[in-house]
């Protein structure tokens, strides 16, 4: 009887830690679509709706290790048999809020999406003890002169994980 | 009643603002982000991992969870293979459940994972548990992209009384000074054993009469360095040091039976 009172308290207990765990590695992407809307073939757009930027990806981690965040394109726009090459798409990071950790190629530095996994961010010690990292981005696209017209959709991915 | 209508207006207006970019907004949280076992030969663990849909304005998550290999890049960071492409994967021990689900606004999903390390394993193994939102297609019906993300829990199994700690300096160099002045002293460490190695220690710069100028700590983050494979390390020395000839010398422990040591001369001009 005791045992089964103790090893319920235990559950009970586990199951409240569980409840009100909090961050250990967090990311708030605050807008997942980026729409480019109606473009001509040859013509360059770039997306910020919010203005300096188009959305933010915001990282949290309370784990005091590096943690970094990459990016990569899943599906490249397409439309039938046609794809937009990803190297016409691209993405800026414009800030990184009170992130103290090394942007690769440094902000306002554009690349070029891949189906590798490409470096954004690493995070300095002082970012992971719970500070919400505010990573901004803008993205641009190039259509090519002889791009077929289409409605061309993508998906792109967000990675955040700690180094080993 | 006029005042009231404005009000309302308002804060319509600014209802529209404020929520119409955020309706597709995701936020999950993993707990923990990092899972070390220690397993003997022919025994298993179980544990869990917390995945928390923290948006409580919008729709369900739909999470897909599964395990991937990884490698290191010299970048530091990691990339990751598809199951059983490295020596020390760890995918045909373990099972992970459930494997997709949604996640109402505000609630979580526990996901549990059981390690069955087999007889006759040896050494350390390492893979990830990446947890990845439902790729939603685009909504776009001219030009556009959806966004998706994924959270990683890597996973550091060690199989009980079977790891060997064994690792060498390989080279140590020291070049610069770069355009802000700094020199960058960097080394490498090769792991003979079986298992994760994390060499941490000083850097100590030492002039022509053999005093000791300074003193910095190396591999403060304790990365590590996977079974039979090489990794680089460098670090920045930015502090101003008057002419002359100095010495770099490196002392790692990277709990062996023994400390790594090495060391170079550079030249300040």
């Amino acid at each position: 009887m005791k045992t089964k009172i103790v090893s319920y308290l235990l559950f009970v207990m586990m199951m409240l830690c569980v409840a009100t765990s909090d961050a250990a590695l967090q990311m708030n992407l605050d807008y997942n679509m980026l729409d480019f809307g109606a473009m001509n073939t040859g013509e360059s757009k770039e997306i910020s709706i919010k203005g300096t930027h188009h959305n933010t990806l915001t990282c949290t981690s309370t784990n005091n290790m590096t943690w970094y965040l990459k990016a990569q394109v899943v599906k490249p726009f397409s439309f039938m048999q046609y794809t937009i090459p990803e190297a016409n798409f691209k993405w800026t990071v414009v800030s990184v809020g009170a992130g103290k950790g090394i942007v690769n190629g440094g902000v306002n530095f554009t690349f070029p999406f891949s189906r590798t996994p490409t470096l954004i961010y690493t995070s300095d010690p002082d970012d992971n003890t719970g500070t919400a990292i505010d990573i901004s981005f803008r993205y641009s696209l190039d259509v090519p002169e002889n791009q077929v017209a289409g409605n061309y959709n993508g998906t792109v991915r967000f990675i955040m994980i700690e180094t080993l | 009643m006029k005042r009231i209508s404005i009000i309302a207006v308002t804060a319509f207006i600014i209802s529209i603002a404020v929520f119409v970019p955020y309706s597709d907004a995701v936020n999950l949280n993993i707990d923990p982000p990092r899972v070390e076992l220690s397993i003997k030969p022919g025994e298993e663990k179980h544990g869990y991992i917390v995945i928390s849909n923290l948006d409580t304005t919008g729709d369900a998550a739909h999470v897909r969870v599964y395990v991937q290999d990884l490698v290191y890049l010299p970048d530091g960071s990691n990339d990751f293979l598809p199951e059983n492409s490295t020596p020390w994967s760890l995918s045909e021990w373990i099972k992970v459940g459930p494997t997709e689900f949604d996640i109402p606004p505000g609630k979580q999903e526990m996901v549990r994972f059981v390690m069955n390390v087999p007889q006759g394993a040896t050494g350390g193994h390492y893979g990830v548990v990446f947890f990845e939102t439902g790729v939603s297609p685009s909504k776009s019906k001219e030009v556009g992209a959806s966004v998706n993300i994924r959270l990683g829990t890597i996973v550091l199994v060690g199989v009980e009384g079977t790891q060997t700690f064994k690792a060498k300096l390989k080279g140590i160099s020291v070049t610069g000074p770069d355009d802000d002045g700094a020199f960058e002293t960097s080394y490498t460490v090769f792991n003979e054993g079986n298992t994760l190695v994390r060499p941490k220690g000083t850097l100590k710069i030492i002039d022509a009469k053999k005093n000791q100028v300074d003193e910095i700590d190396v591999n403060k983050e304790k990365s590590g360095v996977l079974p039979q494979t090489s990794r680089r390390f460098s670090q920045k020395y930015t502090k101003t040091l008057p002419a002359g000839t100095y010495f770099a010398q490196v002392m790692l422990d990277y709990g062996g039976d023994v400390l790594l040591g090495g060391q170079t001369s550079f030249t300040v001009k």
